[in-house]
């Protein structure tokens, strides 16, 4: 049935009962005077006959009038009549975690995914395809409109390696994509999580349950005179299982190790290694899922600062060095990050550099608590003030408070411009005892440890796949590239100084600037793809969904209006031949 | 009577200064006069000798003549004589058709006809046909000092005749100006006219819309007289068969004319306002320049 477009157009048939009117109007006796009706009499209109012909010349003009002013104003209102749209479009939301490249004895969940979104568009006639990569984030493929002759080939992108997928949101970016006549099919490798509430979406699911061993924690925290390697190994099966781990130091040093894990159970070793080695690989034999088969740390990069001490206190001045010593973040470098500790009140900051001021008081005040500590500041990370005594003075610090005493800032911090910042302390080390609690050289650490995390490269050598990596530049540096495992440089934007990046896959990704390089790795540690026990194939949702054929709705105002074009043209043709007549 | 009646003869009287009346011979006829007529008068140019008969005026006896001859012989003298001119206006409604010039083309004519008389020193009554036939109040001066004309009467020319015959002078011309519009053979209307005048003039005067209507489509035509109705659908085919019939109503007034001696002429209202030329009176020797 077709429908208007523009319904109040008909308001122009309203000069039907106008052309009516005229019509009437027209054909009423005119009167005209004459002087005489002796002239006249012989043209009478005899009532029997010549009427009749009268009344058949008219109507045709009348009724070919109205015939047009209907076709006119039906051809105003723009009716459109519904036909079956020329696009079926599918969207198709593909899982791109890494458990679909886990193989079974028919082949991977992956090769059985692109068959059977083949089989799927093939039945839903599919004439357009977009396709969502479901990982750690929903991405849209660059794809033709048009279905491709070859979808392997055009799948080429989905990889299946991410830590994790994104179907959720996936399929409601894919539900936006579609628009209102669109199917979704969910490629996958597991049941969906509830019933499906929309019937244009179609779950496809192409796993097998397969028992698999793999790597689920790896890290490597530095050590005095070694670093230290933590593994944990999960065997998703349903037997016990013995595995050789091969263990790689920079490929010099090769060892292996065996572990007995339970079903369903995780092994967790610690392997040393030594503070000079710049990768530290470990592998398991191959299993139906090889991208948990491995990882590789990286050393932990050196966080020195290099202490410029500017103290006349002499028992403020030993205090801290034997703090900062105990630290062991001190280098006698020059070219680490500088942090300045002083006592003079009126001494400048060096620009790029971090001080440390030691307003020591006349006339302190002790103070014995309560003490209250900003637990957000890094600078207080880990401090216990218990039983401790503050000689503090009533002077007024600069910066943001971290320690405090009642109304009295005891110490604080602030950033300076030119990159400086700087840390003051209200503080008499004669009437203190904090210097004696384990809390002065945290105290250090913490400051130190985050000036030297302020330095060029990487925050964290080693991250999981999928989470954020930040990697500190040179001050000034440009033209930074990153080139992911196996994968060419690419430009990428630094912000603040700093280059933040999620890497996805596992390997070592490289952060390069003309003058310097630096690698973060990235390691697979995903427990939930690891445990591929659960999934399976199978099929929900509707086949033939009611929206199998959306509708387009194709105007036949053009038809209307060259139809009354003709009307008007016959009309023309009979009212010539009737004025001639 | 209307302002614009006594202009439109105004307007006559001053159209008319160029003419003068074409008096035929046989209106030289009468009492004493300017004109010298055929018959013995009174008047002082000799015309010829006859004897004497008894009963004859002795002071006509050629007493010269009876010296010489002992025959009593008398002189004849040519007659003065005076023409007259009868204006029969015909003022019933149709002459006033609404939307024409047709009274105005009347009362030009008649205005006209008053002054080429004066300047042809012919004597001039008016009279109108107007349920009767009735003298115009002071129908024999001036037409711009006529009175009580009005075109609102219903009777046509031979039906007037039978209401009140007219009183005209024999042997004068008379003139008829009229649409001629009304049914009926016109010989018996036109012997009345004709019987004792010197000559008859049929003057016919139609509006343009009488000679050839503008309205077309289904019109429902009313007799400006009668109010009688007749609808019809006028079309090309129509007017030409109003056409027809016009001219055979004007073929029987020419040929009527004929059989009873009179001169007719058909003229339209519209030329004859707009340009005040009277040609087609001239043609048919009525007017003559002055």
């Amino acid at each position: 049935m077709p429908l208007l477009a523009y319904p109040l157009a008909l308001l122009g048939l309203a000069a039907v009962p106008a052309a009516l009117a005229i019509y009437l109007l027209q054909n009423r006796f005119r009167r005209h005077t004459v002087s005489s009706i002796v002239l006249w009499q012989h043209l009478a209109v005899p009532k029997s006959g010549g009427v009749r012909v009268q009344r058949l010349r008219l109507p045709l003009l009348f009724f070919l009038e109205i015939l047009a002013l209907a076709l006119l104003a039906l051809a105003a209102g723009d009716p459109r009549m519904p036909r079956p749209s020329a696009e079926r479009l599918v969207v198709a939301v593909l899982d791109d975690s890494a458990s679909m490249s886990a193989t079974s004895a028919r082949g991977s969940a992956r090769n059985r995914a692109i068959a059977a979104l083949d089989s799927e568009l093939s039945r839903a006639r599919a004439s357009a395809l977009k396709c969502i990569l479901a990982g750690t984030r929903p991405v849209v493929l660059d794809m033709p409109g048009p279905v491709p002759s070859s979808i392997k080939a055009a799948l080429e992108p989905w990889q299946c390696r991410a830590p994790s997928d994104s179907l959720h949101s996936s399929i409601a970016m894919a539900l936006e994509l579609a628009g209102a006549h669109g199917q979704i099919v969910v490629v996958t490798d597991h049941p969906p999580p509830g019933p499906l509430d929309n019937e244009r979406v179609r779950w496809v699911a192409c796993g097998d349950a397969v028992h698999n061993i793999g790597i689920v924690e790896a890290s490597r925290t530095p050590g005095v005179e070694v670093d230290r390697c933590f593994l944990g190994v999960a065997n998703f099966g349903i037997e016990p299982a013995r595995v050789t781990l091969a263990i790689n130091h920079d490929g010099k040093v090769k060892e292996s190790r065996s572990l007995d894990i339970a079903p369903g159970q995780t092994a967790r070793i610690v392997v040393p290694t030594a503070k000079t080695t710049e990768k530290f690989d470990v592998s398991l034999p191959a299993d139906p899922l090889a991208i948990d088969n491995a990882v590789c740390l990286l050393r932990p990069p050196t966080r020195r600062v290099k202490i410029d001490y500017a103290l006349s206190n002499k028992q403020l001045d030993a205090a801290v060095r034997d703090a900062i010593k105990a630290t062991g973040l001190a280098s006698p470098l020059p070219a680490m990050p500088r942090v300045t500790i002083t006592d003079d009140p009126a001494s400048l900051p060096v620009p790029g550099s971090w001080m440390i001021r030691f307003i020591v008081p006349p006339k302190p005040t002790l103070h014995a608590g309560p003490f209250a500590v900003d637990d957000d500041n890094p600078f207080a990370s880990g401090i216990g003030l218990d039983d401790v005594t503050w000689a503090a003075g009533t002077n007024v610090l600069l910066g943001t408070p971290v320690i405090t005493s009642g109304s009295v800032l005891l110490m604080t911090e602030r950033s300076m411009p030119g990159g400086c910042r700087e840390i003051q302390f209200n503080f008499s080390p004669e009437l203190s005892s904090v210097t004696r609690t384990p809390a002065w050289p945290v105290l250090f650490w913490n400051i130190l440890r985050c000036r030297g995390i302020e330095g060029p490269g990487p925050r964290e050598a080693n991250v999981r796949a999928g989470t954020d990596a930040s990697v500190n530049l040179p001050q000034g540096a440009k033209d930074v590239t990153i080139a992911a495992p196996g994968g060419k440089p690419v430009p990428v934007a630094a912000r603040k100084g700093t280059v933040v990046f999620t890497p996805n896959l596992p390997g070592i990704y490289t952060i390069s600037t003309p003058d310097a390089s630096y690698s973060v790795g990235s390691q697979f540690l995903s427990s939930g793809e690891s445990d591929v026990r659960t999934r399976l194939s199978g099929e929900w949702g509707e086949k033939n969904p009611a929206t199998k054929m959306p509708l387009a709705f194709a105007s036949i105002a053009w038809m209307l209006a060259a139809a009354a074009l003709v009307v008007l043209v016959v009309h023309l043709h009979a009212a010539s031949r009737g004025g001639g007549a | 009577m209307r302002d614009e009646y006594r202009r439109h003869l105004s307007d006559g009287e001053v159209a008319g200064s160029r003419y003068a009346l074409a008096v035929p011979r046989e209106a030289l006829r009468g009492a004493l006069g300017y004109w010298t007529g055929h018959a013995a008068g009174s008047s002082v140019d000799f015309k010829d000798y006859r004897e004497y008969q008894p009963g004859d005026d002795l002071r006509a006896i050629d007493w010269n003549v009876y010296a010489r001859s002992d025959k009593l012989i008398i002189k004849m003298f040519r007659e003065e004589v005076n023409p007259h001119l009868d204006l029969i206006i015909d003022c019933s409604a149709s002459m006033a058709l609404e939307g024409t010039d047709k009274v105005r083309a009347l009362l030009m004519t008649a205005g006209t006809l008053t002054m080429a008389a004066a300047n042809a020193r012919c004597s001039h009554k008016a009279w109108m046909v107007a349920d009767g036939i009735h003298a115009v109040p002071n129908g024999t001066g001036m037409a711009s000092l006529w009175s009580r004309l009005s075109f609102d009467h219903a009777s046509p020319l031979p039906q007037a005749f039978d209401k009140s015959p007219a009183l005209w002078r024999k042997n004068g011309l008379r003139v008829l100006v009229s649409d001629l519009l009304w049914p009926g053979d016109p010989t018996e209307s036109l012997r009345i006219l004709a019987n004792g005048a010197a000559a008859l003039f049929v003057v016919q005067l139609l509006a343009r819309e009488d000679v050839a209507p503008s309205c077309t489509g289904n019109v429902r035509a009313v007799d400006a007289e009668t109010n009688g109705i007749v609808e019809v659908f006028f079309d090309a085919l129509a007017a030409k068969s109003y056409a027809d019939v016009l001219e055979r109503h004007q073929a029987n007034w020419q040929r009527a004319c004929r059989q009873v001696g009179a001169q007719m002429t058909t003229m339209v209202a519209e030329p004859l306002v707009a340009s005040a030329s009277f040609d087609a009176l001239e043609h048919i020797r009525l007017l003559e320049p002055a």
